[in-house]
């Protein structure tokens, strides 16, 4: 039906046609699907409200059923954000989705830019190191109004085609995502399923009674986009099913320890390693969890043992990552 | 006779004997009309076809007839929204007004109602007051030939830039300008903020020169390399190299405003400044680097955008002369001229439509004007016998009666 790589594609850009096919194959009633999909769904609207682009968007999952979470949670988190009825979430959320968007194609190095348009039914052509958009398709997208670095003014127009960097070709498919968004929201929710509308206005509940706060101790979700990218790296090898050297595993096991993450799921977590014991999974785990407290090693440390690939010059993984969990990233 | 009773009577003459085109989807256009002393006065006209146009014309006689740019389903509904808009070409309009060329302080005139004060030009307000002044203006072939000369540059930048060489029509406006139109598929389904948007590239509106690649970083003054350089990229370029190129130390003066003899100095670095231009920077030339370049960058802009006012050119429910009609302010042809025709086209004369016959008018205060290839005037009240296209001229524009 639909392939490994479409349902990748998919997850990370849940507005393309590919996704929006497999919503179609696969659900007709929003009010059935899974309870992953509705925290999925509550997680991107709640980071897309207080605007910290936590919940996991960079998808290194491959099971099908997992990514089929992701793809789902989006046209759900539309309903819901439909039947909330807020100007400024439809803002949030549609900047959210943006941001999403081109961190995604940024983190895959604009390989994907190329497919996305092509998805999205966006004219272009390359030429040399530029992504080349005739004149009347750029002006078709809607994205100059905040931004003059769009505006035609500023572009390397020549005879009818504008010519953008691939980067620029990024900001501009991300751009485009923001208005479309934007104007398809809100969809229609009539007649929708009266539990969908109550999960809806519990959310409403979440956000504008703003009790809802992320601490620790109270924490069931972590923000694995939130960790030093050399943890965020060890995470998602394992939960895609590596086998993670002894160093590694514990060391990680650390780290998700001090970030309030429960036992049981530490070593739920630890299941998908292909050669997972659990005798020993459950005597680290409960090491970890004994008074003797561990404290996550340095990206200097793990780079000594060849754990940290990216420079991140992390000292405190944990003083980082309350950071980047409790500042408002606000976008320029 | 009345003014207003003469020129209806002469244009009268003219729609007898001239049949005017249609518009193209003249069913889907709406009309506006106008009286002496008003352009428009009545809008919500509808024609079939060219017939119906026409017939009109013969019967009403309007003094103004306008033409909407945008496409309706029904164009004489009221109101507005009820017409159904279906699309809307694009027109630019150059007025010699906006120039503010010498000449006007030759030609135009003002009065001031508060203190009566009167002089030469055009001020915004009473130069000795400040009260509100009577503007007394007129357009010379100066004014008229400016105005072309944009006329040119912007179909040149509509192929060049937007890549339109198709669907463009030109019309003399009949008084101080010139229309051009732009029509087809892409444009009249436009919306208005991508019309914004042409119009912004066109008038330099927002540009941001570090968006571009013009940028002062660490001693160095990079530029876009001169052979990847496009759109307003290239213009600036252009525009700074052909300043070096023609040794025009002056307009280098001027533009920076360094000493007249500093840019004696600097303007025969014209090879520098091309080389390094190929090579993405601007050479150090004056000891203030950034100033300098910056000001020339500036002054380019300014001196390339073209005049087109913001407001009406994205305004898609305007409704603008149709061209080859008459223009009730001076009796003139609003022609159309051909593209190829356009170097050559004097619209003081080949917009001329009425006779040499000539004409008993009592003239009130007026400057020296040229029609056919003649000069007539300045007079001041006194009673001459002039060829119609002059008397009607003066008649029309409000500086004259007939004699008797
Ligand atoms: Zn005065
Ligand atoms: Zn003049």
């Amino acid at each position: 039906m639909f392939s490994q790589e479409e349902f990748q594609f998919a997850a990370k850009y849940p507005f393309s046609s590919v996704a929006r096919d497999i919503v179609k194959y696969y659900v007709d009633d929003f009010s059935k699907v899974s309870l992953e999909t509705k925290d999925l769904a509550k997680g991107i609207i709640l980071d897309s409200y207080f605007r910290t682009f936590l919940s996991p968007y960079d998808i290194k999952v491959y099971s099908k059923e997992l990514l089929l979470d992701h793809i789902l949670a989006y046209p759900l988190a539309k309903i819901y954000v439909s039947i909330i009825a807020n100007e400024e979430l439809y803002t949030r959320f549609a900047k959210y989705i943006a941001k999403r968007t081109y961190d995604n194609l940024t983190n895959n190095n604009f390989s994907e830019v190329f497919d996305l348009a092509y998805d999205l039914n966006i004219e272009f052509s390359t030429k040399n190191d530029f992504v080349v958009i005739p004149l009347f398709s750029f002006l078709k997208v809607d994205c100059f109004d905040n931004d003059n670095s769009f505006k035609l003014v500023n572009q390397r127009l020549d005879a009818g085609n504008v010519y953008l960097s691939r980067e620029k070709f990024a900001k501009f498919l991300s751009n485009h995502i923001f208005s479309e968004l934007l104007n398809t929201l809100p969809c229609s929710v009539d007649g929708l399923p009266s539990s969908l509308k109550e999960e809806a206005n519990s959310i409403r509940n979440d956000i504008f009674s703003r009790k809802y706060k992320i601490s620790f101790n109270k924490i069931q979700n972590i923000y694995p986009n939130a960790f030093p990218a050399c943890y965020r790296e060890l995470y998602f090898s394992l939960l895609s099913g590596s086998n993670l050297t002894h160093i590694a595993r514990f060391y990680l096991a650390v780290f998700l320890a001090a970030v309030g993450m429960k036992k049981e799921s530490i070593i739920e977590l630890f299941k998908n390693a292909p050669n997972y014991n659990e005798t020993k999974t459950k005597y680290h785990v409960d090491r970890i969890f004994s008074k003797k407290r561990f404290l996550p090693p340095s990206c200097a440390k793990l780079r000594e043992y060849g754990l940290c690939k990216d420079n991140c010059n992390v000292k405190n993984p944990i003083v980082y990552y309350k950071k980047m969990l409790f500042t408002d990233k606000k976008q320029k | 006779m009345k003014n207003e009773d003469f020129l209806k009577k002469a244009f009268g003459w003219y729609y007898s004997k001239n049949k005017v085109p249609a518009p193209d989807s003249i069913e889907n256009r709406e009309f506006g009309i106008g009286s002496f002393g008003k352009k428009i006065d009545k809008r919500h006209f509808a024609f079939q076809n060219e017939k119906e146009l026409n017939n009109f014309l013969r019967a009403e006689i309007p003094l103004y007839i306008s033409y909407s740019c945008a496409y309706y389903k029904k164009p004489d509904a009221t109101p507005m929204e009820a017409k159904g808009f279906l699309g809307s070409d694009l027109i630019y309009e150059f007025d010699a007004d906006d120039f503010n060329e010498d000449c006007v302080d030759k030609h135009d005139r003002w009065s001031c109602k508060s203190c009566n004060a009167k002089g030469q030009g055009a001020p915004e307000k009473c130069p000795y007051c400040g009260g509100r002044v009577e503007l007394d203006q007129w357009v010379c072939k100066n004014c008229l030939e400016k105005a072309k000369q944009n006329t040119l540059k912007l179909i040149s930048w509509l192929k060049s830039d937007f890549g339109i060489d198709e669907g463009i029509y030109v019309n003399f406006s009949g008084f101080k300008g010139y229309h051009v139109h732009v029509r087809m598929h892409e444009i009249k389904n436009l919306k208005q903020n991508a019309r914004v948007e042409l119009v912004d590239y066109l008038t330099a509106h927002f540009l941001d020169t570090k968006s571009l690649g013009f940028n002062y970083q660490d001693g160095v003054f990079y530029c876009p390399a001169e052979n990847s350089a496009r759109g307003w990229q290239k213009k600036i370029l252009l525009a700074i190299k052909n300043i070096f190129m023609s040794a025009n130390y002056e307009e280098l003066a001027l533009a920076t405003g360094i000493t007249l003899s500093s840019a004696k100095r600097i303007i025969y670095n014209s090879d520098l400044v091309i080389n390094s231009m190929k090579n993405g920077y601007l050479p150090k030339l004056f000891h203030k680097n950034e100033k300098f370049w910056n000001s020339l960058i500036s002054y380019s802009i300014n001196k390339e955008a073209l005049p087109i006012d913001r407001q009406t050119s994205v305004d898609i429910k305007k409704i603008v002369r149709l061209p080859d009609s008459l223009h009730g302010a001076t009796g003139l042809k609003a022609s159309i001229v051909e593209l190829r025709d356009i170097k050559n086209f004097d619209p003081l004369k080949n917009s001329i439509v009425f006779p040499e016959k000539a004409i008993k008018i009592n003239v009130k205060s007026v400057p020296s004007f040229e029609l056919n290839s003649k000069v007539f005037g300045p007079y001041e009240n006194e009673t001459v016998e002039l060829p119609a296209y002059a008397a009607i001229y003066l008649i029309a524009r409000n500086y004259a009666t007939l004699g008797g």
